[in-house]
């Protein structure tokens, strides 16, 4: 079981990780979607909402914006971040249990149609 | 003769003018979407225009205020305009950059509404300045990757969240106050002041009247009253640096504080509560101190509730290339310049000095090569003395070694100690296979200090 998170607004990804207010909580088996719970995250400083993804037990975090502080802090406690996705929540996920976004040796992602890396680094 | 005709001439003049000028400018057609994208604009985002153009600009600039209150969908709504408001927009390298921005309708020559403008100025050096005189640090500021900060890092917030008394012991100059203020900033009570006092810096009769204040008549020059820093600490936090420096006196009026939660300033005749947070500090290890009856240990268990051990930089050496990269891009935002790293020989100068005055002499070594150099990349010359000479020294003790070895080699050790040499744990945070981990242990020459031999 793999347990993914995605910080949501609407039904986009969140713009900022830091900023957000509502993750998405996702557990994966088999490539099949098994549960999907939302959680709330508002008025919580930089270090519980960090605390909490973390006691989530979460495995992976798709995000649209994250700052260095938290790549580095989740990374540390073991969560595979992939940043900078940005998209409707649904065709990420698609694409996610499609293979179709893969962290790469440098960290960034492959690109497709219906959820795109937006960081500026490698503009195709 | 040139034959384009007027209304794109003038238009690739507004596009130079606008490409000329500092602060960055968009705008966005009625569905949010960016249509233009300034020179500028790329700079401050880190975003090309081509990547820009067509896309939200909630998923290009980023703000914090995106989500909540948008001063562009605002200025559509209401058709207003919003001026120098101070926002944070992300980077794509994931940096926070502080700007002003300002919004208003975009029209065509007809007065039609086809979208909105925004502009919006980086701020990143006057909030620099701004925080290093306010000192106003947060949990994000520490830099570290350092599995003891880390271990701290996952204490903070539940230290924060307790009103629980503090105790920080680390060497000058590993950041002792940073700590505090990140406690204090993630506390309950960070709408409240934060209040710092160095306890060795002042006699103690001038520290008693600056802790706990005094009123008019105490003493001849006291004219008037005067509160003191834990008056002035209210509803917040009083930061007590070298507590260990206090006097035997002052002890026990400390003491008092931390017992009964009130104190009396100097000439009063009643007491005053006392609701502040006490966040102390100290160099010294207090236990030592206590057992050479230096210190009292009724109050060292008062203020030892909560204690944080801040190691000193030569025990955390995988955090200098981080620090130097984070000093490195402070100092180009505060002296406007561009330097863009260290050489490979200063990187491995600094990973083998000691730093006996730990981040915040890393901190003047590097603002000291600002100083001095005037090229893209600090070479040794541009180091102090003191360090460049040391550059013979290394060379003859390290052999072939270079700073990218020795940042692996430091790292390695690092992640080993966090797993208790661990292999198969630290293999797989490094993300290598074992037998690599075995490979490179072996090349270092590490030893496990605690294996049986």
């Amino acid at each position: 079981m793999k347990k993914i998170a995605i910080p949501v607004f609407g039904d986009r990804i969140s713009n900022r990780l830091d900023c957000c207010e509502n993750i998405l909580l996702i557990s994966i088996e088999d490539g099949v979607i098994k549960t999907r719970d939302a959680f709330r995250l508002t008025h919580l400083n930089p270090a519980v909402k960090l605390a909490m993804l973390v006691e989530l037990g979460i495995d992976v975090l798709i995000c649209n914006g994250i700052t260095e502080f938290y790549t580095r802090r989740l990374s540390d406690c073991n969560v595979q971040v992939i940043p900078w996705i940005y998209g409707e929540v649904d065709n990420v996920l698609a694409c996610y249990l499609n293979g179709m976004i893969k962290i790469n040796g440098s960290g960034g992602i492959n690109r497709n149609q219906k959820c795109k890396k937006l960081n500026g680094d490698n503009d195709s | 003769m040139d034959s384009k005709p007027k209304h794109f001439i003038v238009l690739l003049h507004t596009d130079l003018i606008l490409d000329s000028v500092s602060d960055g400018v968009f705008t966005v057609d009625e569905t949010m979407k960016i249509t233009y994208f300034n020179r500028a604009a790329e700079r401050i985002t880190g975003f090309s225009r081509n990547q820009a153009i067509g896309q939200y600009c909630i998923d290009v600039l980023k703000a914090n205020i995106c989500e909540k209150s948008c001063a562009l969908r605002c200025s559509l709504e209401l058709e207003q305009e919003v001026i120098d408001k101070h926002v944070t927009i992300l980077r794509t390298d994931g940096k926070e950059i502080p700007v002003s921005i300002s919004t208003s309708v975009l029209r065509d020559e007809t007065g039609k509404r086809i979208g909105g403008v925004e502009t919006f100025r980086d701020l990143s050096s006057i909030k620099e300045l701004k925080k290093e005189i306010e000192r106003t640090y947060t949990f994000e500021d520490i830099v570290s990757k350092n599995h003891r900060i880390q271990q701290i890092f996952d204490l903070l917030p539940h230290i924060a969240e307790s009103e629980s008394t503090v105790l920080i012991q680390g060497p000058s100059g590993s950041g002792k106050e940073l700590f505090a203020h990140a406690i204090h900033n993630l506390s309950s009570r960070n709408t409240g002041p934060f209040i710092a006092i160095n306890c060795g810096a002042l006699p103690d009769t001038l520290l008693e009247s600056e802790l706990f204040g005094y009123v008019k008549g105490a003493f001849t020059d006291a004219k008037k009253n005067k509160p003191g820093r834990f008056a002035l600490a209210k509803k917040g936090t009083i930061f007590l640096d070298e507590v260990e420096s206090l006097s035997p006196a002052m002890q026990v009026k400390l003491l008092r504080v931390l017992q009964e939660r009130e104190y009396e300033p100097l000439g009063a005749t009643a007491p005053v509560k006392a609701d502040v947070r006490i966040i102390s500090a100290t160099k010294d290890n207090l236990t030592t101190l206590v057992e050479q009856g230096v210190f009292r240990d009724d109050l060292y268990f008062r203020l030892n509730v909560v204690k944080l051990l801040l190691p000193p930089l030569k025990e955390r050496r995988d955090d200098i290339p981080l620090l130097i990269e984070h000093f490195i891009e402070r100092f180009n935002r505060k002296m406007v310049r561009t330097i863009d790293g260290v050489s490979d020989e200063v990187l491995g100068i600094l990973m083998h000095h000691n730093f006996p005055g730990n981040i915040r002499e890393l901190e003047n070594i590097i603002e000291h090569a600002f100083v001095m150099c005037r090229e893209q990349v600090i070479q040794i010359q541009h180091l102090p003395p003191e360090i460049s000479q040391k550059k013979q020294i290394i060379k003859s003790s390290l052999g072939n070694s270079s700073p990218l070895q020795d940042v692996e080699r430091v790292k390695l050790l690092e992640t080993l100690k966090k797993h208790n040499w661990n292999k198969v744990e630290t293999a797989h945070e490094l993300g290598v296979h074992r037998a690599t981990l075995y490979r490179k242990i072996e090349k270092y020459g590490l030893k496990n200090p605690t294996a049986s031999h």
